[in-house]
């Protein structure tokens, strides 16, 4: 009893450090904690929904304007080769144009949201300690797919409302829609973290962006135009979105590669 | 550093051209003289004798090709070794590669007015090059929009490996769009399609824009060295 020290006047001894993590908890802590940075975005984005806003405004008036100033039920576009009246291959394809034209530029006037946010709250120092890299990338990337699959998912159905295509597989459209548009937010994820660092960012990320999202574009135009029109090309469509799911899934190991370079301090 | 100061007050008598730098204009001289006073009119040309276009705007396409491929590779030394030497030499390829691809677009254009009968017609390489202008705008508006120099090289590096990524599918992508055939003949240099005549000169022309690009290149990077 004697030898026991009073626990106030002298500190206990120092622990050794623990020992590095074996790297498969250190992979499981890094999921929970991408899983933790897409929480505190989810949360923040419910409790003050400013993105999913400024993204739904965005794309109602560019719908809207699409809706009201576009001709697409002229004369050549419904008038079939037999002489009946329908949905000529020339019409789908304008329409699969004009909804990915007014997806693209909603999604790039708020998914740079994620990052730009951080750094001008000044947080962005402090998730920088706080999570790996890794998990700050694939957290935000899985808050972008979230947020831009349900902007897509609230528009398509407005868009096929309004301007009346004629939809043959409802399958395809939905699948190109939620492929198309997670697609989207995956490739530009890295772009929004690239512009939060730079000036001149609204127009700076759409310019980036154009060249990373042209192979998503052209792939989903094309398949969303081969399920308004139906028939043999929606089965070749279909193929196509495994290109596009081996695109993406190349740029995002890219992106996540890089993501340090870009995000360190 | 003698040099160097010679190349910021230019008159000074110092600062005297290589040998190789006055090698570049006999053969420049040679490849303009050869074309028009040598080569023939070319068979299977709507327009024969607007055929020697192509000693211009065949190297140039392949040069712009040669230094985008230069410029990814010097920003991905970068983000491996991150010294700034290496930026400045990515940024100094990106513009030579930009100037390559303006060129190339123009005469291009040229070529196409004569052979097609339309200045633009989107031709799957006239798509591709659009989209080379375009990654080129986003990459200097990028570097424009960073102050600090060690996060501008930084993010620009890794914007031109993407871009550099994406090209490629693009490229392959975009043929199999319906309604999109090619008019750019292929396979000609490798076949032995052109005469004896077309192909040295040709040759000459190649050699003679690598060169003067690459001197273009090597000045641009000094400059951004002394800049830096």
């Amino acid at each position: 009893m004697s030898s026991t020290p009073p626990a106030t006047t002298q500190p206990p001894p120092a622990k050794p450090l623990p020992a590095p993590p074996a790297p498969s908890s250190r992979m499981l802590s890094g999921l929970g904690e991408a899983w933790a940075v897409f929480r505190k975005d989810l949360l923040s984005e419910l409790r003050t929904r400013y993105a999913l806003n400024a993204l739904l405004v965005f794309a109602l008036t560019t719908l809207l304007l699409v809706a009201m100033t576009v001709v697409t039920q002229g004369q050549g576009l419904t008038r079939l080769p037999g002489g009946e009246v329908g949905q000529t291959a020339a019409r789908a394809t304008l329409l699969a144009g004009l909804l990915w034209i007014i997806l693209f530029f909603s999604g790039m006037s708020g998914l740079a949201r994620a990052f730009v946010k951080e750094e001008e709250a000044r947080t962005a120092p402090a998730l920088r300690l706080a999570a790996q890299p890794l998990a700050v990338f694939f957290g935000k990337m899985l808050f972008n797919v979230a947020l831009l699959v349900a902007m897509a998912l609230l528009i398509v159905p407005l868009f096929v409302l309004f301007l009346k295509p004629d939809v043959k597989d409802g399958a395809l459209l939905l699948a190109e829609t939620v492929l198309g548009s997670a697609s989207l937010a995956c490739v530009t994820t890295i772009l929004g973290a690239i512009v939060a660092r730079a000036e001149s960012r609204a127009s700076l990320f759409a310019a980036l962006a154009f060249p990373i999202v042209l192979p998503v574009l052209v792939i989903v135009v094309n398949g969303t135009a081969a399920a308004f029109a139906g028939g043999p090309p929606s089965e070749e469509a279909r193929n196509q979105l495994v290109g596009l799911v081996s695109y993406v899934v190349m740029l995002v190991t890219l992106s996540a590669w890089l993501f340090e370079q870009v995000w360190r301090d | 550093m003698g040099h160097e100061m010679g190349l910021m007050t230019p008159a000074s008598p110092k600062h005297r051209l290589a040998w190789w730098q006055w090698a570049a204009f006999p053969v420049l001289a040679a490849v303009v003289a050869l074309t028009y006073l040598w080569v023939g009119p070319a068979t299977y040309f709507s327009s024969p004798g607007a055929a020697r276009i192509i000693f211009f705007h065949v190297p140039v396409a392949m040069l712009l090709a040669y230094w985008y491929l230069v410029a990814g590779v010097c920003s991905l030394r970068y983000l491996l070794s991150r010294e700034q030497r290496w930026d400045v030499k990515a940024a100094a390829a990106a513009e030579v590669g930009l100037v390559c691809t303006i060129l190339a677009t123009i005469s291009g254009a040229v070529f196409a007015r004569v052979q097609w009968n339309s200045w633009w017609n989107w031709d799957p390489k006239q798509v591709a090059i659009v989209i080379i202008l375009m990654i080129y705008a986003a990459y200097f508006a990028l570097r424009g929009a960073v102050e600090d120099l060690d996060l501008r090289a930084r993010v620009s590096a890794v914007y031109a490996l993407l871009a550099g990524v994406a090209v490629p599918v693009i490229i392959k992508v975009l043929p199999q769009l319906p309604g999109t055939g090619t008019l750019h003949p292929s396979g000609t240099l490798q076949s032995g399609g052109m005469s004896a005549d077309y192909r040295v000169v040709f040759w000459l022309a190649l050699v003679g824009f690598l060169w003067v690009t690459s001197w273009l290149y090597r000045l641009r990077a000094r400059l951004g060295a002394l800049e830096g």
